[in-house]
């Protein structure tokens, strides 16, 4: 599947385990309504497989994703390139880590002009559980912010 | 000198489902004393997980196992309900089952070679940094990569966990202006498969023979992939459902993961049992007559040779299976046409089947016990990795003594991690951050 260059593509991380559900689940939730003309919202089902593709042919993304670092479950996290090399370790699932696969996609210029991620810290990734009250609770605010986003770059 | 180094290894294996993977490593006066690889294997929660399952749920629940090789969790369960129901799919199943198994070749060994395994190789600390000094070569694998994962969302529907597999088929047929779309591409990426073979034959590698038994399914007149008996190089050939006699899991002491021993005299598990070699390298020692004579040739006029007993060929031997992999998508895709039933009728019956396949890391076993409306009794899921879990041990052994064990701990640390991620366990990714504990007595 080829993807066409985006003014902004918004990135869901996800997999079907607890708080991890959240990347794809905030997809969902976003791309239920409207969206503002060259902004896309796509799951990334595979991190290291698709990621690098999703990253190309955009000016700029938007990682969504659950988050381990120690800050209180729920926490909201907005971080911006710079601060993507601190957080890279506990993000990995496979693979190499989110920090590794940007510096690997800037270093063969496929890299967008400008990278954030959100995310909300993560309580329970259990294989094939539900998502936590915790994270839960804290979704509302976590759209409400990507929201904003979407309609700044409409 | 009385010295005293630790070695560890401590790291966020699929850090998504709460895995650990260690390495622990102690040498003392000069000799390794302990040598214990720790891996997580997530496969263990599904076999209960399955039980009670109708067999129409399975395909879809096993490819969640892994992230990275569903299609493989998905072949062996389908085979072995097919068995059990003894029902025939068919051969347009039949190819197009091995058109997506090799869009799971292609995007898994692109992935190893050009992520992990170059770096150790090339002498580079990462990925990127290979990339900023061969970003031809890296994009190249890239683009590999990215076409073995389009080629499963054609026939998987999404490429995670692949929903278009069912037991007796596929859901649904993709059609002749993608399967044309997709040849084009193939054909776009053969010359660039060829040439990887040649790249990574001219990547130095230690020089490191070692004795070791390799496992792969042989087929009579294929590359085994979906289909065939077990063969091993010192001469076994069994059928897929005489496995247990042969191959048995035991409980490590220092490990929750399952470690599985060969049994060259069919007593398994009461016998003498040994580590074993299964994926890329054990296939090709087995199995390269089977390869078609332009794949062999290309390899050959890189300087490749199989078999080998360097275990360090295994990065090669993913390249040509690559190369092999795109060979094989081409000639499917060549007569290409939809069908109108993608799968046939199942009746469910009641019984025990086996599915044994090829995995990108080696053959993945699965046997069912089903009840009369289809439903799993007993899952038992044998994945690649904990069938090398030993070897690697073996392998670590014999490796970091020759390499010498007066090394500083960088070093050490660094070729153990080449030996470990030279075999694409699950854990590849995480033994990039290896810790490393220094005691002296």
């Amino acid at each position: 599947m080829e993807v066409a260059m985006a003014r902004l593509r918004v990135v869901g991380i996800g997999s079907d385990h607890g708080d991890d559900r959240l990347g794809w689940l905030a997809c969902e939730r976003l791309a239920a309504a409207p969206l503002p003309e060259g902004v896309e919202v796509v799951r990334c089902e595979r991190f290291v497989a698709d990621l690098l593709r999703l990253l190309r042919d955009a000016e700029r993304v938007i990682l969504v994703d659950a988050i381990r670092s120690g800050r209180p479950p729920g926490h909201l996290h907005r971080a911006g390139r710079e601060a993507l090399a601190e957080l890279g370790a506990p993000l990995s699932s496979h693979g190499l880590d989110l920090h590794q696969l940007l510096a690997l996609a800037e270093a063969v210029g496929e890299a967008p002009r400008e990278l954030r991620l959100y995310g909300l810290e993560a309580a329970e990734c259990g294989p094939g559980g539900e998502l936590s009250p915790a994270v839960a609770a804290a979704l509302p605010g976590l759209l409400e912010a990507l929201r904003g986003e979407l309609t700044a770059a409409g | 000198m009385d010295e005293k180094r630790e070695i560890r290894v401590d790291v966020p294996v699929l850090a998504r489902v709460e895995g650990e993977g260690a390495l622990d490593l102690l040498i003392r006066d000069g000799e390794i004393s302990e040598l214990r690889l720790r891996i997580f294997e997530p496969p263990r929660f599904f076999e209960k997980f399955l039980e009670g399952r109708s067999y129409t749920e399975v395909p879809d629940i096993v490819a969640r196992i892994c992230g990275i090789c569903p299609v493989a969790y998905q072949m062996s369960s389908v085979h072995a309900f097919e068995s059990i129901f003894d029902a025939d799919p068919g051969p347009w199943v039949r190819e197009m089952r091995r058109l997506l198994y090799c869009g799971e070749w292609i995007e898994s060994h692109s992935l190893h070679i050009h992520l992990l395994a170059l770096p150790d190789f090339l002498g580079y600390p990462d990925a990127p940094s290979v990339a900023r000094d061969h970003p031809a070569a890296v994009q190249r694998g890239l683009a590999l990569q990215g076409l073995g994962n389009d080629l499963i969302r054609m026939l998987g529907g999404r490429s995670v966990h692949p929903v278009g597999v069912k037991v007796g088929g596929f859901w649904h047929a993709p059609s002749s202006g993608q399967a044309a779309a997709m040849l084009e591409r193939l054909r776009a990426a053969l010359p660039e498969a060829a040439e990887l073979v040649h790249f990574v034959a001219g990547v130095t590698v230690p020089d490191d023979p070692q004795e070791f038994v390799s496992v792969a399914l042989r087929h009579p007149d294929e590359y085994g992939m979906n289909e065939g008996g077990l063969v091993t190089s010192d001469g076994l050939e069994i059928g897929i459902n005489e496995y247990e006699k042969y191959f048995a899991e035991s409980h490590a002491p220092h490990s929750t993961a399952l470690h599985s021993h060969y049994f060259p005299a069919g007593d398994a598990p009461h016998g003498a049992g040994r580590p074993y070699l299964v994926g890329p390298l054990a296939r090709l020692n087995l199995n390269v007559d089977r390869l078609p004579a332009g794949v062999r040739e290309n390899a050959e006029a890189a300087g490749l040779r199989f078999p080998s007993a360097n275990m360090f060929h295994s990065m090669a031997a993913r390249a040509v299976e690559t190369h092999y992999a795109i060979v094989e998508a081409i000639r499917i895709l060549e007569s290409y046409a939809p069908s109108e039933s993608p799968a046939v009728t199942i009746s469910p019956r009641p019984g025990v089947g086996f599915g044994c396949t090829e995995a990108p890391r080696g053959i993945l076993w699965h046997r069912y016990e089903a009840d009369h409306e289809g439903r799993v009794v007993t899952a038992r899921i044998v994945p690649p990795t904990s069938q090398n879990q030993p070897r690697i041990e073996e392998d670590l052994r014999r490796s970091l003594d020759a390499f010498g064990l007066d090394h500083d701990e960088e070093a050490l640390r660094l070729r153990a991690e080449t030996v470990i991620r030279n075999y694409d366990p699950c854990i590849s990714c995480a033994t990039h951050f290896l810790r490393l504990q220094l005691q002296r007595d």
